[in-house]
């Protein structure tokens, strides 16, 4: 066991090293992931404004808070896309990565986590400047800034599992873009993406409740702009553990099924 | 000119011809744009079952945007798009050695030579989301509005495609650039809203550095009878100048040029 973190604390070291090479590149990378929050910001502080002030409780000081928390989120949201699993499968990229000593989720969940690393590093200073931009309201408290923390780990590493599970179809059939896009189109609108929680229609949150989507995504804002109870914010600390065990299971379930069809295309 | 045309219409064939091969991926690409205008038209509804007008937008005409920016993003799927990443790739490899020896207009070349035939699809369910908005809008459309719409698309399409010709040309260069792409994609996103409902920071990025203001908004408004013709004739101005700026980087990009593994 001590042997293993050994190899992971190894692995995200050198990956981070790796990353911090492209500094320019990332910089670009992470300028433009802000601008998508911002037009979701502007439609609904304009929308706020027309309202007079506030829309489903929510001010426009809260609507800055929420996309501003929404850029670190989001780039903790990031994991191996399917497309990048079937890829690998249609090419025989899997291959190589078979005969390693790990399984290849473990190169890739450390190159993930250095991912984090070196994507909040450079958050930093583009969330400061946001803060500037927009004037948020956040109350801040550390109990809430330590549950924060807790959730936007989780969430990753529930997304993560979660998503490497879904690549597993493209063990089955490599028609898989039709599958992955329609999953992804109802992540934007369930998860908080696009339009926090609270503002969607009744039937839609309670839809949104017992998916995984919100959980990886909206739950951590939420918890950080002070829209949650503290017992709501331990329920939800709870589901997310759920979502990340059931996304375990169906993962390990996929690969071991999958692996045996695995005929290594190309190589 | 006229060969050059000659030689489009050959690509076009070929490129036609070579994806009715896989008919499977046009009932796909179908889902996949419907997939996205759906959820584009769920936000619309979300945001008006709030209010009647959107920093002065109502329903129908920010749908009838919405519908000019799907048809530009499928002309950039459909043609510019693929045209640039060939041409980025023949950079990165050395092949574009084989564009320069042929007796055609280099720049002609790289931008006909590819065509994904099953993203026009975007093109034409955007054309009808705006249609579907001007009937609600209730809008008589003059002829010669008809007209004056046509050309600030054009115009529209025409910025776009320099836009995206003159980061490319970062390539000779700079031989990494996807990231710059990237970024560019995600402002360019910002088209989707009308350029006067944002900040004064962002609307300066999208007038000036990334100009979709032109590219969308201004054809928006001439369609929808908010014509405007001083943000016409800047739209006009702006994309003969950034025609010329791209024609010089171009230009300069070919000294520079000197292969990949020769």
């Amino acid at each position: 066991m001590r042997q293993f973190w050994e190899i992971y604390r190894k692995l995200i070291l050198t990956s981070t090293l790796e990353m911090l090479q492209y500094r320019l590149g990332n910089l670009f990378w992470l300028l433009g992931m802000v601008f998508e929050p911002m037009i979701y910001l502007v439609m609904w502080s304009a929308l706020a404004t027309e309202k007079g002030g506030s829309i489903a409780g929510y001010t426009a000081g809260n609507l800055a808070a929420y996309y501003i928390a929404w850029t670190l989120v989001r780039q903790w949201n990031i994991a191996l896309t399917p497309y990048g699993f079937e890829q690998r499968v249609r090419e025989g990229g899997l291959t190589p990565l078979l005969l390693r000593p790990l399984h290849p989720f473990h190169y890739d969940l450390t190159s993930f986590i250095a991912m984090r690393f070196v994507g909040t590093l450079y958050w930093i200073p583009i969330g400061g400047a946001l803060w500037w931009l927009f004037t948020p309201a956040f109350p801040g408290g550390w109990v809430t800034v330590g549950i924060f923390c807790v959730s936007l780990v989780l969430s990753f590493l529930m997304r993560f599992v979660l998503v490497y599970a879904l690549g597993m179809v493209s063990f089955w059939t490599t028609r898989v873009s039709a599958i992955f896009n329609l999953y992804f189109a109802v992540e934007t609108i369930l998860s908080g993406r696009l339009v926090p929680q609270a503002l969607l229609p009744e039937w839609a949150q309670q839809i949104a409740n017992v998916l995984p989507f919100r959980w990886s995504f909206g739950f951590p804002i939420e918890v950080i702009i002070g829209k949650l109870t503290l017992p709501e914010m331990v329920l939800g600390l709870g589901i997310q553990l759920g979502w990340l065990a059931l996304a375990t299971v169906l993962f390990v379930v996929g690969w071991n099924a999958g692996i045996k069809r695995y005929s290594a295309v190309g190589a | 000119m006229r060969r050059s045309i000659v030689l489009a219409w050959q690509y076009l064939r070929l490129a036609v011809m070579n994806e009715l091969q896989y008919r499977i991926n046009f009932v796909i690409q179908i889902f996949l744009t419907a997939i996205s205008l759906v959820t584009a038209l769920v936000v619309l509804s979300l945001v008006y079952a709030q209010t009647d007008s959107l920093g002065g937008w109502s329903r129908y005409e920010l749908q009838a945007l919405l519908g000019i920016y799907t048809i530009l993003s499928g002309v950039v799927r459909t043609s510019i798009q693929p045209n640039i990443e060939r041409l980025m790739t023949d950079i990165q490899k050395g092949t574009f050695d084989y564009v320069l020896v042929k007796p055609i207009d280099a720049q002609v070349q790289i931008s006909i030579r590819e065509l994904r035939v099953w993203h026009c699809i975007d093109i034409v369910a955007g054309a009808a989301i705006l249609l579907d908005a001007l009937f609600r809008l209730e809008v008589s459309v003059t002829f010669g509005e008809v007209l004056l719409f046509g050309l600030t698309l054009t115009l529209g399409i025409v910025l776009i495609y320099t836009l995206w010709l003159l980061m490319a040309c970062i390539a000779f260069w700079v031989i990494r650039v996807d990231n710059i792409f990237e970024l560019f994609d995600n402002i360019a996103s910002a088209g989707r809203l009308p350029v006067d409902i944002y900040p004064r920071w962002m609307r300066i990025i999208l007038t000036y550095i990334v100009p979709m203001a032109f590219a969308v908004t201004v054809p928006a408004e001439v369609i929808i009878g908010r014509i405007n013709l001083t943000n016409v004739g800047i739209q006009a101005a702006v994309t003969l100048g950034f025609f010329l700026v791209t024609r010089i980087v171009w230009n300069k990009a070919m000294v520079r040029y000197s292969g990949a593994s020769a």
